[in-house]
């Protein structure tokens, strides 16, 4: 059977939810050797993704992603200021925007200030 | 650019108004096979069709299966150009199809896209009425029972198993034994997607719907569906549904009987039209108790099944008369076929049964022998050329000749040749007095009956003393 990220996410913290503190890390070795194991290894990122995601909705946090065109300076830590401090806050640059900012919650939803997606409306 | 070009330009985008608001995305995360794995989009419905937009262009997807984490969604274009990364964005509508009077004498794709190179269907595409590939089919209230016969012009299949409008009746038999006969208006060939393959019997369905919910009476060929449910299969396993008999899934039943149960034949209230689909399914080896023949058959008001071993002696339409059956059409069968065909499957019967003694026809009794030569001459007229069908009055004509014994002596191989020109004799003299009497009453009344009688007397004799049919006319004047 294949696993999905999620089913191994679900898997890794029930492993550490019930060791004892101390054998944490070593709980986090045999995992990772376990998913290497089955030739998953390429899968790790998305698990710990998984592992992030749902960390910051048990909190009652978002995952929250903002995409700029060019790196910016000081201007990013102004976002955090309209978010609550539970959200998970990621910036990311992605010059396919052309210019413009783009901000995705949850991975589910979007609101796209960017110019790729104006041009794209007025010539698609 | 003219100066006038850019100032019109500079105004449209002057006038352009985008404001961005909160959207429902979805990220793909695997794509491959015409299949994509797609994150997000948790509201998507099941059949919703979805955008990925690639680095180059929009590409349409079906959501298919909805699991906890993922949409597994059918590519409908360019598959390579998807990449993982790439944004989905729900539609909010089902799969449909642009329909009207237009798509008369076009070939399109299952999304309705025109594949005969005769440019656009419709003149505005925006504006084009469009009809959903899934639809939920009329309501027993919307119905009535199928009561106008549906000639196909085929002497065996209107005599012995005749089709109403709205029927569902199934063509079954073992590849190149004549099952195909018409052009195909949705084409999906062997080369499309399985994806394509998949819808095609829907848009098809639902072209034919357009046409039966103005009145109109339409008829939807769906060749074949043995393919379509191994493109179904195929996607299904893509997909990892779990797969069952034959790996098939589960639903497969439900996929043809959703889409055959469209067919109907509305009441007056809803306009009266009707939809009758004729779906063609491929046995391997004859063998039509496999899965999908079975499972078809339980569905369809009964089926033609034409036979290999039949096809290749040069018996065409290669029709079982054993095994093929109409369970509502004889309802609608036109009084005159009626009256002249009802001893036809009987008599046909008996025959196959003594079919095997042939060979010892020197040992038989008279009967017998009778029953034979009366088989042979009847699978005889029963024969007919592709693309040549017949008018109902032709058919009655004909069935009741032969029925009647007018062939019986008549030698096998110039039966062809005196059918063909019975016809023509009636037609310079009795026109009106037989045809156009069965024409107009639909039935064969006493006095019809005695001028075909010797309508068909005298054309016998001019047949035996070897007359052509430019000779009849001077003949019968003398």
């Amino acid at each position: 059977m294949k696993y999905t990220p999620e089913i191994y996410a679900r898997a890794v913290r029930e492993a550490i939810d019930e060791a004892p503190v101390g054998e944490r890390d070593k709980v986090f070795k045999r995992f990772v050797q376990a998913v290497a194991r089955k030739g998953d290894a390429r899968k790790l990122p998305a698990v710990v993704r998984e592992l992030e995601r749902s960390d910051v909705h048990a909190k009652g946090g978002r995952m929250v992603t903002i995409e700029f065109a060019r790196t910016l300076g000081h201007e990013t830590s102004e976002f955090k200021s309209f978010l609550k401090p539970e959200d998970h806050l990621e910036n990311r640059v992605n010059p396919d925007l052309v210019a413009g900012v783009r901000i995705t919650i949850d991975e589910e939803r979007e609101l796209d200030f960017s110019l790729a997606r104006r041009l794209n409306k007025m010539f698609r | 650019m003219h100066y006038d070009l850019v100032e019109k330009l500079k105004k449209e985008i002057a006038g352009f108004r985008d404001e961005p608001a909160l959207e429902a995305v979805g990220t793909v995360v695997e794509t491959g096979d015409g299949i994509a794995k797609i994150s997000g989009l948790s509201r998507a419905q099941s059949q919703e069709l979805l955008k990925i937009e690639t680095a180059s262009s929009e590409v349409f997807a079906l959501a298919f299966n909805l699991e906890e984490h993922f949409i597994g969604a059918v590519i409908l274009g360019v598959a390579e150009a998807i990449k993982i990364g790439d944004r989905v964005r729900g539609t909010g509508n089902v799969l449909s199809i642009p329909v009207g009077k237009e798509l008369l004498g076009r070939v399109v794709d299952p999304l309705g896209e025109p594949l005969d190179g005769k440019g656009a269907i419709f003149k505005d595409n925006g504006e084009a009425e469009r009809y959903p590939l899934e639809k939920k089919a009329p309501s027993v209230v919307a119905r009535e029972s199928v009561n106008t016969p549906l000639h196909t012009g085929i002497k065996a299949i209107d005599a012995m198993i005749p089709i109403g409008r709205g029927q569902r009746e199934l063509i079954i038999g073992d590849r190149q034994t004549g099952k195909t006969k018409y052009t195909i208006i949705v084409s999906a060939s062997a080369s499309s997607p399985a994806s394509l393959q998949y819808l095609a019997p829907s848009a098809g369905c639902a072209i034919g719907e357009y046409f039966m919910d103005h009145g109109k009476d339409a008829l939807v060929i769906y060749d074949d569906l043995s393919k379509h449910a191994d493109a179904y299969r195929e996607l299904s396993l893509l997909l990892r549904r779990p797969p069952g008999r034959e790996a098939y899934p589960g639903d497969i039943f439900y996929l043809h009987s959703r889409l055959l149960e469209r067919a109907a034949k509305l009441n007056k209230e809803n306009g009266g039209g009707s939809l009758t689909a004729l779906p063609i399914i491929e046995t391997k080896l004859g063998d039509i108790s496999a899965y999908i023949p079975t499972n078809v058959i339980s569905i369809t008001d009964g089926q033609i099944y034409l036979e290999s071993n039949l096809f290749y002696k040069g018996v065409r339409p290669a029709l079982n008369v054993g095994l093929s059956v109409s369970r509502v059409g004889s309802a609608a069968q036109t009084k005159a076929i009626k009256k002249v065909a009802g001893r036809l499957r009987l008599e046909l019967a008996q025959f196959r049964e003594l079919e095997a003694f042939v060979q010892f026809a020197s040992d038989l009794d008279d009967a017998t022998k009778q029953k034979i030569h009366r088989g042979q001459i009847l699978t005889e007229v029963l024969k007919q050329a592709d693309l040549v069908p017949l008018r109902f009055t032709d058919e009655a004509v004909i069935l009741y000749v032969a029925l009647a014994g007018y062939l019986d002596d008549v030698p096998t191989q110039r039966i062809k040749d005196f059918e063909r020109e019975l016809l023509d004799y009636i037609e310079k003299m009795y026109d009106d007095a037989i045809f156009g009497a069965i024409s107009k009453s639909r039935t064969l009344d006493d006095a019809t009956e005695a001028t075909l009688k010797k309508a068909v007397e005298e054309f016998k004799r001019i047949f035996n003393n070897g007359h052509r049919t430019s000779s009849w006319t001077s003949d019968v004047q003398n």
